[in-house]
């Protein structure tokens, strides 16, 4: 980031903190939507952002663009929700139905809740938020190769999952 | 490698733009942010320097795609493609035709099929796998071996190079390894299963002996994933191959992988192996001049039972691609059998805007040109997935686009 100027001692202007992250609230909502039940999806966000204002010094844009950052804090106040409650075992299953389309890929979705962690994230990202290789490589914190590995390594047990499901 | 449509690439691209779509609009950021002393960013760069970026996200939120008729053309930036040596027509600059584009949309016109004959060529696999032939096995004492590893902790990989050491001669590798786990030199027992599912090689299969030579290494790669259990510890990895003495010995992965599954699972799985491979394969590629071509698609996501798909396919040409011969095309619901409802059309290159110096119609290199098609009513069924496709001779990278329409 080119930076303009120096204002290590500015008072901090709410608005220009908005201004800054709504770019990056679609994909927020995406990603709580998948994290967590559709009525608790606003709440993280908006927990999310409260957080990331209050922590907003750390950010360095020099390891990386905003949204992987500010991804990172939906998940981490996803995790949070999910520990404060019951934990359903087949959240995004139940949840496919009370959000995104009407006639929801039930099939699709419940592979998808059966991926393991870091399959389900990449295909999370990828797919559902609409983030490119790039993004989703410093979202999770590995190398652009990793992800199209654990992408290619996911549609492979999917294929296999919803195989087995038309038996 | 060749890249073919993947179903489940498909199906989760289709459902994935629906889910989207449903989704109710992001909340509003909070107005009661508590106010602090801190300012953005690492060093407390400030707001102010963040300005510009607001404004230019805003920008890029407006996502424009235009074709332009007339001379010259709208240059949207480079469009990524496969490598690829197939001979390029250079074409003299643009000139416009007074064809009838809608809106910049070539018109869909059912145009009987013509099959023509698309040029190809061959590039040969690289290497060569006949180099290797014939070479004597690969003497461990002659090699030396270096590994990188990349991944969190969930999923690892481990990149081996192999190569011989200056002044010996060339050999071959070929096959897996034999690997043994060590801790500080010590034999630990870890599972390990010969294949792995890694981006660069099907099943870690490579099936032909490999080269290797002071300035020629092979490569190995290794994946591990998903260790619920105890952990353990991978200082080194030795490997050692039939038909040599002694092995060759790498760093390791170190501490075993992150489990993936519910607490307190117990499962160990093994890393997998591949077979030695050359450090960059490229697979024999069969190319055709439209190499590198790429096409999106706009269809609607509903539609009514009896009514036809009409959607937009833009192709986007990273130079300047004489549509000589026109080629076919297929479009319908790839789902249904190949003699039923994947049609094949001759494209409507008549009617593309843009002409070269001899007349032929082209597509303008990093120019979006949109096409409209339509998928009949009679061939639309209940959850349509829909296929438009270049139809280029058999191995040849394929030019297309896909997405799911509803049917109600």
């Amino acid at each position: 980031m080119t930076g303009v100027g120096r204002h290590t001692h500015d008072m901090p202007d709410a608005a220009a903190f908005g201004a800054w992250v709504a770019p990056h609230l679609p994909a927020l909502s995406r990603y709580a939507h998948r994290l967590v039940p559709a009525a608790a999806a606003d709440d993280v966000v908006q927990e999310a952002l409260v957080r990331a204002w209050s922590r907003r010094a750390t950010y360095d844009p020099a390891r990386g663009s905003a949204a992987p950052w500010l991804l990172a804090i939906v998940a981490d106040q996803a995790r949070r929700h999910r520990t404060r409650g019951p934990r359903p075992t087949t959240l995004l299953a139940d949840d496919a139905l009370t959000a995104g389309p009407t006639e929801p890929d039930v099939d699709l979705e419940r592979a998808v809740a059966r991926l393991p962690h870091r399959q389900r994230q990449a295909v999370d990202l990828y797919y559902f938020v609409g983030l490119d290789i790039a993004s989703v490589a410093q979202t999770m914190g590995c190398a652009p190769g990793t992800v199209q590995a654990t992408l290619h390594q996911a549609r492979a047990r999917l294929r296999a999952l919803l195989g087995d499901s038309d038996d | 490698m060749t890249d073919r449509p993947d179903p489940i690439d498909e199906q989760l691209k289709g459902y994935a733009a629906r889910w989207r779509d449903a989704l109710p609009p992001p909340p509003a950021v909070p107005t009661d942010l508590p106010t602090h002393s801190a300012g953005f960013g690492r060093r407390g760069r400030g707001v102010v320097g963040w300005l510009p970026l607001v404004a230019a996200a805003v920008v890029l939120a407006v996502v424009v795609v235009a074709v332009r008729l007339g001379q010259g053309g709208t240059d949207l930036g480079s469009v990524g493609g496969p490598t690829a040596s197939a001979t390029t027509t250079a074409t003299s600059s643009a000139t416009a035709t007074g064809s009838a584009v809608n809106n910049g949309v070539v018109p869909w016109v059912p145009l009987p099929a013509t099959n023509p004959l698309i040029p190809v060529t061959t590039v040969p696999a690289s290497p060569d796998p006949a180099l290797a032939q014939g070479l004597p096995v690969c003497r461990a004492a002659d090699l030396t071996a270096t590994s990188d590893i990349e991944g969190a902790t969930g999923t690892m990989y481990l990149f081996v190079q192999i190569v011989s050491r200056t002044g010996t001669a060339a050999c071959r590798l070929e096959g897996f390894p034999n690997v043994v786990s060590l801790v500080n030199g010590a034999a630990v027992s870890i599972p390990s299963v010969h294949g792995t599912v890694v981006s660069d090689a099907p099943g870690g299969i490579y099936p032909h002996p490999v080269l290797v030579a002071p300035d020629v290494p092979a490569a190995l790669t290794l994946f591990w994933s998903n260790w619920c259990g105890q952990a353990v510890r991978q200082t080194h990895v030795r490997l050692t191959w039939p038909s040599s003495a002694g092995g060759v010995t790498v760093p390791g992965f170190g501490q075993s992988p992150g489990c993936q599954m519910e607490p307190g699972t117990v499962v160990k799985t093994p890393f997998g192996v591949s077979t030695f491979k050359p450090a960059e394969v490229r697979d024999e590629l069969v190319t055709t001049a439209y190499a590198g071509v790429t096409a999106t698609m706009d269809a609607p996501s509903v539609v009514a039972v009896g009514e036809p798909i009409r959607l937009t396919v833009t192709l986007t040409a990273p130079r300047d691609i004489p549509l000589e011969p026109c080629p076919d095309i297929l479009v319908g619901d790839y789902t249904q059998p190949p003699d039923g409802t994947n049609d094949r059309y001759a494209l409507n290159c008549a009617a593309v805007p843009y002409r070269d110096s001899a007349g032929r119609p082209y597509l303008p290199a990093t120019v979006p040109v949109r096409f409209a098609a339509e998928v009949p009513a009679a061939n639309v069924g209940e959850g349509t997935k829909l296929l438009w496709r270049l139809a280029l001779p058999d191995g040849a990278d394929p030019v297309d686009a896909g997405s799911a329409t509803e049917v109600r």
